[in-house]
C-alpha cells in the first residue's frame, strides 16, 4: 500500500517554509544581546566586590572581637596595681607604695603623732587655720579609730598647701613637698581600720564601664551594618 | 565554488559572532531567522508568540555559540535549539498535557490528488491539539524517532506512538472533510 502522500506534502511544505520576521525583531534581539553583554562585563567586578565585602566584614568582626576580649582581660590584670596606687590605705598593700615604704611604719597612733606635729609647728607662720587643724588631728589620733568623716576633715586642710586636689597620689606629694607627704600618710594610716573591699568596687566600676562601652560599640556596629545594608540594597536596585 | 565561499562566510561570521561582533551576529540572524520563524510557527499558533520564541532561541544560540563544534551543519544546530525552545515555551504555558494513552488507530492510506498549499497545511496543523502537533512535527517533519521524542518530552515511547496515531487520524478526518467541501458533496 502506498504511504499517505499528504504527509509527504506537509513535510515538504513545512520543512522549507520561510516566514519573514518583523523589522523590530532584530532590534529587540540587539537590545537583549547588549544587556547580556553588559551583565557579563559587570559580573566579574560584582563577584569580586562581593568577596571583598565578605572579607572586609569578617575582618571587622574579628578585629572587634579581639578588641572586646582585650578590653575585658585588661581590668583583671590591672586591678591589683590600681588598688595599690589608689587605695593605699589598706595595710597589706601599703608596703608596695613608695611613700609609705619610705616612712617608718610602726603603730598607726605613733606615726600619726609624729606626722602631725611638724605640720602643726610649721604652718602657723603661713596659715592661721593650721592651729585649728592640728587639734582635730590630735583628736583623731586619740580616738585611734577614725571614721570617714574624720578622714575628710583631715584631708581638707592639706589642700591649702597645694595638695588638696592630689591627696590620693602619694608620689607627687613625696617628691615635691615632704609636708604634704606626711599629710597624705596620715589619712592613709588613719583609714587602716576601714573595711572597704576596693577590688570589688573597682571591678564593679570597670564592669559598668565595660558594659557601657560594649553597648556603645554594639550600637555603632548595628548602625554601620544598617547603613551598609541599605547601601547594598540601593546598589542592587540600580 | 560559490557554496564553498558561502560556507566560509558562515564560518567567519560564527568566529566573529563569538567575539560579540554585532555585524556578524546580524548576518547570521538575517540568514537563518526566516527559516527558524517557520519552525517556531509550526509549534505556536500565534505568529507573535513564535517570533518571541525565536528571539529567545537566538539569544541562546549566540550565548552557546562556543559549544558549536562545526561537526554538523550550523542550520541543524540552530534548528534543534529552536525546537527545544518551542517545547519549553509550550511547557511553561502549560499547553501540553500528555496522558498515558496507548490506543492506536488503524492507519488508512488515503491519497489526495490536489497539491496542498502552505496555508492549508498550516491550517491543518493548527487544528491539532498541542500534544498531537508536537509529536507529529517532531516525527514527520524533524525526523525524530519515537524513543527520541519520548526522551525529549519525558513521556513513554507508547504514548509518543499513540499521540502520532491520533494526530494522523485527526489530519485524515480534516482532509476528508476538506475533500468533501471541494467536491461539493457536503
Amino acid at each position: 500500500m502506498a504511504p499517505n502522500n499528504w504527509e509527504e506534502q506537509i513535510k515538504q511544505g513545512l520543512q522549507g517554509r520561510e516566514i519573514q520576521p518583523s523589522a523590530q525583531a532584530w532590534d529587540r534581539l540587539d537590545a537583549m544581546l547588549t544587556v547580556a553583554e553588559e551583565k557579563k562585563t559587570k559580573r566579574p567586578f560584582g563577584v569580586y566586590f562581593r568577596y571583598m565585602a565578605v572579607a572586609a566584614s569578617v575582618l571587622v568582626l574579628l578585629s572587634l572581637g579581639f578588641y572586646f576580649t582585650s578590653n575585658l582581660s585588661e581590668p583583671e590584670a590591672n586591678t591589683p596595681t590600681e588598688v595599690t596606687q589608689k587605695e593605699g590605705s589598706e595595710p597589706q598593700r601599703q608596703p608596695e607604695g613608695t611613700t609609705v615604704n619610705a616612712l617608718p611604719i610602726g603603730t598607726p597612733a605613733q606615726t600619726q603623732a609624729v606626722a602631725v606635729q611638724p605640720v602643726a609647728t610649721k604652718r602657723p607662720a603661713n596659715h592661721e587655720k593650721s592651729a585649728a587643724v592640728s587639734p582635730k588631728k590630735r583628736i583623731i589620733n586619740q580616738k585611734i579609730i577614725p571614721t570617714t568623716e574624720s578622714y575628710t576633715a583631715t584631708a581638707v586642710p592639706v589642700p591649702q598647701t597645694g595638695v588638696q586636689n592630689q591627696p590620693v597620689n602619694p608620689q607627687n606629694t613625696t617628691g615635691v613637698i615632704p609636708k604634704t607627704a606626711v599629710a597624705v600618710v596620715q589619712p592613709q594610716l588613719a583609714k587602716t581600720n576601714i573595711k572597704v573591699d576596693a577590688s570589688s568596687l573597682l571591678n564593679q566600676v570597670d564592669g559598668e564601664l565595660n558594659q557601657s562601652f560594649r553597648e556603645r560599640m554594639f550600637d555603632r556596629l548595628n548602625r554601620n551594618y544598617q547603613s551598609a545594608k541599605s547601601a547594598l540594597a540601593t546598589r542592587n536596585q540600580e | 565554488m560559490k557554496v564553498i565561499n558561502l560556507h566560509n562566510d558562515e564560518k567567519e561570521w560564527i568566529a566573529l559572532a563569538l567575539e560579540n561582533n554585532r555585524h556578524a551576529q546580524h548576518q547570521l540572524y538575517t540568514k537563518f531567522a526566516p527559516k527558524m520563524l517557520g519552525v517556531c510557527r509550526q509549534y505556536c499558533k500565534d505568529i507573535h508568540q513564535a517570533e518571541d520564541v525565536m528571539i529567545t532561541a537566538f539569544m541562546k544560540v549566540f550565548a552557546n555559540l562556543k559549544h558549536f563544534q562545526h561537526k554538523g551543519s550550523f542550520e541543524g544546530w540552530i534548528r534543534r535549539i529552536m525546537v527545544n525552545e518551542c517545547i519549553s515555551f509550550l511547557r511553561v504555558q502549560k499547553k501540553v498535557r500528555f496522558m498515558d494513552d496507548e490506543t492506536f488507530f488503524e492507519e488508512t492510506h488515503n491519497q489526495i490528488e490536489s497539491q496542498l498549499t502552505l496555508d492549508e497545511i498550516q491550517f491543518l496543523i493548527d487544528q491539532l491539539p498541542d500534544g498531537y502537533k508536537m509529536v507529529f512535527n517532531l516525527y514527520c517533519i524533524e525526523g525524530f524517532k519515537h524513543h527520541e521524542i519520548a526522551e525529549l518530552l519525558n513521556i513513554s515511547e507508547g504514548t509518543s506512538k499513540s499521540q502520532l496515531s491520533h494526530a494522523r487520524k485527526m489530519l485524515q478526518q480534516q482532509l476528508n472533510l476538506q475533500k468533501k467541501y471541494t467536491n461539493g458533496t457536503e
